[in-house]
């Protein structure tokens, strides 16, 4: 993570991304579109929808005892426990003036890795945007304008219900080792 | 421990027969308890006191409930008996059951689909504990992906025999029974899990579903059953209709199998089912011995014809359409000879009262030897359960075949051969008559 910090940065027109004055347009598809403003996934449902360009999932009848597979995997948004503490400490870490979450940072270890592997490919793809911009920020030796740094009360743990699945599964699968 | 798993209780091991003797001689038939339960979820048990205890739940979600888009979905179903569930994870599913010994297998053709679970008798709360999870099937997107190549070697693994009989049945039915158990090339990769789920939510209706056991007691099994919690579901599939015609699939080579059909009989209506089972074996019954030759009109309209091929009757019976004809495996060159004498047989109908002989004694065979193995009963069993939502004795069933008389078989074969043909064919075409040629 870029250690100096200037809070004062231009926005730099890249011309890898549209020329609006925005660093994401909202007219091109993915992966340069606004992660914010996706249609399908869960995280609609924690974040205002804007533009909605795709219909959602079909309504089915007979919806009483019909679970959603995905409803399991909704993330949290914000802190577990909100605290000023908290949140000077996610601010001094500063991976947000990347525009980075939380679940961006992890360290791949092998739990990471499968639990990345079964993102929905939305999230895939918006977790790898991401971190290619700000691979791009850090080579460029710049950050995002403030407006755009990820907030405290915004970071989404996305990854964390398929994480803490993985988990689960492998201590399963140790435990059973461990009492045959 | 492994070793754990053979110790049995002294009591029980007075109770039932040690695991060194013979269950039963072959061809000996026992009782069967059947049960229906409050949300009309039918179970039936048997043979409570072999040592090995098989279960199976049976459900109504064979592939004539799928809609186009669902396609293949009845395929997934049986493919998800060794997926992860909504309450255990596949690891623990296939490791507990293996740990005491049991298998977990899974079955299903156009109506049904079943998960069998068999174990020693004394692990058979293990093998319902995960039996019970499997009717809620969580079918997560990665195991679906991860899975894709075991699909696709299943599908690899059929035979041009049974793809010609599923063409035939396209032909014969469109949509609904012409669905092919097999999910098709094109749905792989496309069905989502959402779709999936809401297939098992509309198909898993205790009303079309059934507990069926085999060396186990009928009031364990209904106490296992109550427990179960089945989706409400929705209307059963519409009655098909019958519609004729061609579904041919031309591939390289010179080997070409052509399945032929008309109308048969459905199981509601048990006589007319019986006499369609008879006129099988006796117009069609294969052969008796490897390389021979099968006996019959269709076996004599082949040697007829000359050149080598192989025939087979086919009968079908659903529960509301049925379908009889025969499916003829050949060369090229000369499997349109052999269709042309094979359908003037079918639609000859000539059916003589020594092969109406034959037909019931080999399909008393057939139904003795169904119900004398565990295996085979349980999933006769199963079936009758679910589908028919009673089971017959063997004792029942054989008295019902000597029932038919010679002339109910022939008005059989009349309504087969009067009745617009559909012809499913797969190989080299060449030579193979459409079905307007053959009317």
């Amino acid at each position: 993570m870029a250690t100096s910090l200037s809070f004062s940065k231009s926005i730099i027109d890249v011309t890898l991304f549209h020329s609006n004055s925005q660093y994401y347009s909202s007219t091109c598809s993915m992966p340069w579109s606004n992660p914010q403003s996706c249609s399908s996934c869960h995280l609609n449902q924690i974040i205002p929808k804007q533009n909605r360009r795709l219909n959602g999932p079909p309504e089915y009848t007979n919806s009483q005892q019909y679970l959603s597979i995905m409803s399991k995997y909704l993330p949290r948004k914000g802190p577990a426990i909100f605290s000023k503490l908290g949140k000077w400490a996610y601010n001094m870490s500063g991976f947000n003036q990347y525009g980075l979450h939380r679940d961006d940072c992890l360290y791949e270890n092998e739990d990471v890795t499968e639990a990345i592997r079964r993102l929905p490919r939305k999230l895939y793809d918006e977790r790898n945007y991401r971190i290619m911009r700000a691979l791009h920020l850090s080579m460029t030796k710049t950050i995002l304008p403030k407006e755009q740094w990820t907030q405290y009360e915004e970071d989404v743990k996305y990854l964390e219900p398929y994480l803490n699945e993985v988990i689960k599964e492998r201590e399963e699968r140790q435990n059973w080792e461990r009492s045959q | 421990m492994a070793c754990n798993a053979s110790k049995t209780s002294l009591l029980r091991s007075i109770a039932k027969r040690g695991y060194s003797t013979c269950p039963r001689p072959a061809g000996d038939v026992s009782g069967i308890n059947v049960k229906v339960l409050e949300n009309k979820l039918v179970v039936a048990s048997a043979e409570a006191t072999v040592p090995v205890t098989r279960v199976s739940l049976v459900l109504g979600a064979g592939s004539r409930n799928e809609a186009y888009d669902t396609q293949g979905a009845s395929h997934l179903l049986r493919l998800a008996g060794g997926l992860s569930t909504q309450n255990s994870s596949a690891f623990a599913i296939a490791r507990n059951i293996q740990q005491v010994g049991g298998t977990l297998s899974t079955w299903g053709d156009r109506e049904v689909v079943g998960y069998t679970v068999t174990t020693t008798a004394d692990n058979a709360e293990t093998g319902l504990r995960y039996l019970q999870d499997l009717l809620q099937p969580a079918f997560k997107p990665w195991e679906l992906t991860d899975n894709a190549k075991t699909l696709l070697n299943q599908l690899e693994a059929v035979s041009k025999e049974q793809r010609a009989v599923e063409l035939v049945h396209k032909a014969a039915f469109r949509k609904g029974l012409g669905n092919s158990i097999y999910a098709p090339r094109f749905q792989l990769g496309k069905l989502s899990s959402e779709s999936l789920l809401h297939y098992v939510c509309e198909t898993f209706a205790a009303g079309r579903a059934a507990v069926v056991g085999v060396g186990i007691d009928i009031n364990t099994l209904s106490g296992f059953a109550q427990t179960l919690q089945f989706p409400t579901g929705s209307d059963k599939p519409s009655s098909p209709n019958w519609y004729g015609g061609d579904a041919r699939k031309d591939t390289a080579g010179h080997q070409t199998v052509v399945a032929v059909a008309g109308q048969g009989g459905a199981v509601s209506n048990h006589k007319e089912a019986l006499a369609f089972a008879i006129l099988e074996q006796a117009v069609g019954a294969g052969a008796a011995t490897k390389r021979g030759n099968s006996a019959g009109l269709f076996g004599d309209a082949v040697a007829c014809a000359g050149g080598s091929a192989a025939v087979k009757a086919i009968n079908a019976s659903y529960s509301d359409a049925g379908l009889f004809g025969f499916v003829v495996s050949s060369d090229s060159k000369d499997v349109g000879k052999a269709v042309e004498f094979l359908v003037r047989a079918l639609k000859s109908g000539a059916v003589s009262d020594k092969d109406v002989a034959r037909g019931k004694a080999l399909l008393k065979a057939r139904v003795i030897s169904q119900y004398s193995s565990d295996s085979g009963l349980i999933k006769e069993v199963g079936r009758q359960a679910a589908l028919t939502r009673n089971v017959l004795e063997a004792d029942a069933l054989l008295a019902a075949i000597d029932g038919i008389s010679q002339s109910e078989v022939q008005a059989a074969a009349k309504k087969v051969g009067s009745s617009k043909l559909a012809v499913g064919a797969i190989g080299n075409l060449a030579n193979v008559p459409y079905a307007s040629d053959l009317a």
